[in-house]
């Protein structure tokens, strides 16, 4: 039986995880938590993952050097790596699955080309993905699709219709309460660390996808990619406010998404 | 009973910008003393971590590819080609 109700030893445990981070999404590894507690909760206190945002790593390096080297399987491997995530992102400033194609393979191409004078002074990653959206951005605008952020003026995004993260009948409406939890997410629907399942991948990204444009690419770029927030407001030529809107209401989707999947039984492998 | 300063209603809004680290120093300490006494937000923060978590690349990469967006085999060999010419020059 999962106890309902976290001990402060635990919480504690969690914030001090994000009191040391500083700006911009990293986390710090935690160790699991050793007390008697700590298998009630193992979810709380697991080892959580270091996400970095510099990317510049001796993987990214390697790659780098493979492809000048002319390594074919380095550079297939990429193609076959980013080109889902690319014809994604080229869908939103396009017109038709076709155009997103030649987007992407425009975008290749521009990586070949660029590869030898590529100066790493942003991530490899986000240059490759610089070149995707001034591409899909071009090819948008030649077949006068509207983009993600056409139907977005900077203060419709930060003032404008108020979109509750969450359903707001879960909260107490009225009295000395008001504003606390009428029916609170349950520790019951908390995923096991590293033991989604295989569906929830999917599930999430399915999830991801069903948001709105401007949102999907931001979450798409800061989340699944892990490009920073400076990276993606330059490249997307959007306020940093604008995207922390955006993150924020995308987040608290696909957070509800995860919900729902662990209310429905998913996650326990 | 003092009314405390941030209610579950405010957390839910702000645990992204808690997660980016740009919530000032006195909305951090309110969100993270609200975590210590209130079950419900802790496991939301919990969750929208995991949901962060579980949409990054290296875990979903296989997924994305199976989406039915991986490259066309067209697409793959004129790449491929592509760059076997730009290796191929003296």
């Amino acid at each position: 039986m999962r106890p309902e109700f976290v001990t402060t030893q635990i919480v504690s445990l969690i914030l001090l995880t994000n009191a040391r981070s500083d700006s911009g999404s990293s986390w710090a590894h935690v160790s699991p938590a050793t007390n008697e507690h700590a298998a009630g909760h193992r979810v709380l206190g697991a080892t959580l993952p270091t996400l970095t945002t510099d990317l510049r790593t001796p993987d990214e390096q390697q790659v780098i050097a493979a492809l000048r080297a002319g390594d074919e399987l380095a550079f297939a491997t990429l193609v076959d790596q980013y080109t889902p995530s690319m014809l994604r992102v080229a869908r939103m400033y396009v017109a038709t699955k076709e155009a997103a194609e030649d987007v992407v393979q425009e975008t290749w191409l521009g990586v070949i080309r660029g590869i030898e004078a590529f100066e790493g002074r942003s991530t490899l990653k986000t240059w490759m993905f610089r070149i995707l959206v001034n591409r899909a951005q071009t090819r948008g605008e030649r077949d006068s699709r509207t983009t993600p952020f056409s139907s977005l003026s900077t203060s419709s995004v930060d003032a404008g219709e108020h979109e509750p993260a969450v359903d707001p009948s879960r909260f107490v409406e009225n009295g000395r309460w008001t504003g606390w939890w009428s029916q609170p997410p349950s520790a019951k629907h908390l995923p096991e660390a590293h033991v989604l399942g295989a569906e929830s991948g999917t599930l999430l990204l399915a999830a991801v996808d069903a948001l709105p444009d401007s949102q999907k690419i931001v979450i798409t770029l800061r989340d699944i990619h892990g490009l920073t927030s400076e990276e993606v407001c330059d490249l997307l030529r959007i306020s940093e406010v604008n995207q922390r809107v955006l993150l924020h209401r995308a987040r608290a989707k696909v957070r509800g998404a995860l919900e729902d999947y662990m209310n429905d039984g998913g996650g326990n492998a | 009973m003092r009314k405390p300063d941030m209610r579950c209603t405010d957390l839910v809004e702000e645990v992204s910008d808690w997660l980016e680290g740009g919530l000032s120093d006195d909305r951090r300490q309110l969100l993270e003393e609200h975590v210590s006494f209130c079950p419900g937000c802790c496991v939301y923060l919990e969750q929208t971590r995991a949901a962060v978590h579980a949409i990054s690349f290296d875990i979903v990469a296989d997924d994305l590819a199976a989406g039915g967006d991986a490259p066309s085999p067209a697409m793959r060999s004129a790449l491929l080609e592509a760059f076997r010419a730009s290796h191929s020059i003296d």
